[in-house]
């Protein structure tokens, strides 16, 4: 699973079916598990880029994907300002240390440490687990804005707490 | 010392100034027969006014009215393509147009220009819409458009763009000149292969505009 192609089709469908504007973009997934199966939740917000700078506005709603079918499983708007505010500007510090010509091979990394991570999650034993999960996690933490970490732990919490648990 | 550097600068300076041996008929002659794309940027439509969108998620607004004006030296404003957009529940506040068919439907409103919404087969069909004298504003994944100039966050999402010059080198690469709304300056150069990724990203979407 191309979980990078994956979002672009999730945000083209909710533009199809008026959920978002054309300026609406979408975050990298927060995984869950419900009663077997892997949903993956996203947030919709807009961002703008002004080179070097991307400002950040607030998440409008959240959306849940099948992670077997690739199909939106649910919607749901959030409450925010109208219209949203800015949250911040990217990149953070730890971002803007990153040299411009290695960040496209650090989301490259995370999103192909996904399917294992997910996986992991879910129960099912992954090859060099322990070392995947502490990659996703420290890529997880270089790539996220702390302005936005609350968004992404209210998608759930629980695999926080798993991806923070002492192994 | 003063002395002595003020002759070694003599001793280094031709007899002759170099660009005199300059053959400036020929110059000239190659100059006039050069193709565009030999000499420069691609420039079609290189006086399309720049239209700033400040916060608000209003990138396809402000290309309407740019190329609007282009098209006909007037400035419609904002509001002339914001307010129908908004009466007709296809301007979300979140995150700008929502249905670009319906909205090409306000431009089409407008007096004195035409507007056409395709899915382009390539970039031959802007060129060949500039060459013919029309504004073309295209739907990019903006992230796509401006990865590596900075460190950004991969949201994919969607911007529109007016498209103020289009050529193809001799070797087959495509250059492009723009003015995006979020931009301080116009006509922004912008290399053929990020252009058609970003643009592809957006199933190649193309509004022509043209005066009637």
């Amino acid at each position: 699973m191309d979980i990078d192609k994956l979002g672009r089709q999730i945000v083209e469908s909710c533009r199809t079916r008026g959920w978002a504007g054309i300026e609406t973009g979408i975050s990298r997934p927060v995984p869950e598990v419900v009663g077997g199966q892997i949903r993956l939740w996203y947030l919709l917000y807009r961002s703008q880029i002004r080179p070097p700078y991307q400002m950040l506005y607030e998440p409008t709603a959240a959306v849940a994907v099948d992670y077997a079918t690739g199909q939106i499983l649910e919607h749901r708007e959030l409450p925010t300002s109208t219209p949203p505010k800015v949250l911040g500007r990217y990149p953070h510090a730890a971002a803007a240390a990153v040299p411009s010509d290695r960040w496209q091979a650090v989301w490259d990394e995370l999103f192909s440490l996904y399917p294992d991570v997910i996986a992991a999650f879910a129960g099912q034993p992954v090859a060099r687990q322990r070392e995947k999960i502490a990659r996703f996690a420290e890529l997880w933490e270089l790539t996220v804005p702390p302005f936005m970490t609350g968004f992404y732990r209210m998608l759930n919490p629980a695999f926080f707490e798993w991806l923070e648990r002492p192994r | 010392m003063a002395s002595n550097l003020e002759n070694s600068d003599v001793r280094e300076i031709p007899e002759q100034n170099p660009t005199e041996q300059i053959d400036r008929s020929a110059l000239d002659a190659r100059l006039k027969h050069a193709k565009p794309l030999e000499v420069g940027a691609p420039d079609q439509m290189l006086d399309t006014p720049l239209r700033r969108q400040g916060a608000q998620p209003d990138c396809l607004l402000r290309s309407a009215q740019m190329a609007e004006e282009r098209q006909t030296g007037r400035n419609p404003g904002l509001d002339a393509y914001k307010q129908p957009a908004i009466e007709r529940g296809i301007y979300d506040p979140n995150g700008g147009v929502t249905d670009v068919n319906r909205f090409v439907d306000i431009i089409n409103e407008r007096p004195d220009v035409q507007a056409e919404l395709t899915e382009a087969d390539g970039p031959e069909d802007i060129k060949e819409a500039l060459d013919g004298g029309q504004s073309v504003i295209v739907c990019v994944d903006a992230y796509d458009l401006y990865k590596g100039l900075g460190n950004f966050e991969p949201a994919h999402g969607g911007h529109a763009i007016v498209v103020t010059g289009a050529d193809q080198a001799s070797d087959g690469s495509w250059q492009f000149a723009i003015n995006d709304p979020n931009a301080e300056a116009p006509n922004i150069p912008v290399d053929g292969s990020r252009f058609l990724q970003a643009w592809n990203g957006m199933h190649r979407l193309m509004i022509t505009v043209e005066k009637v």
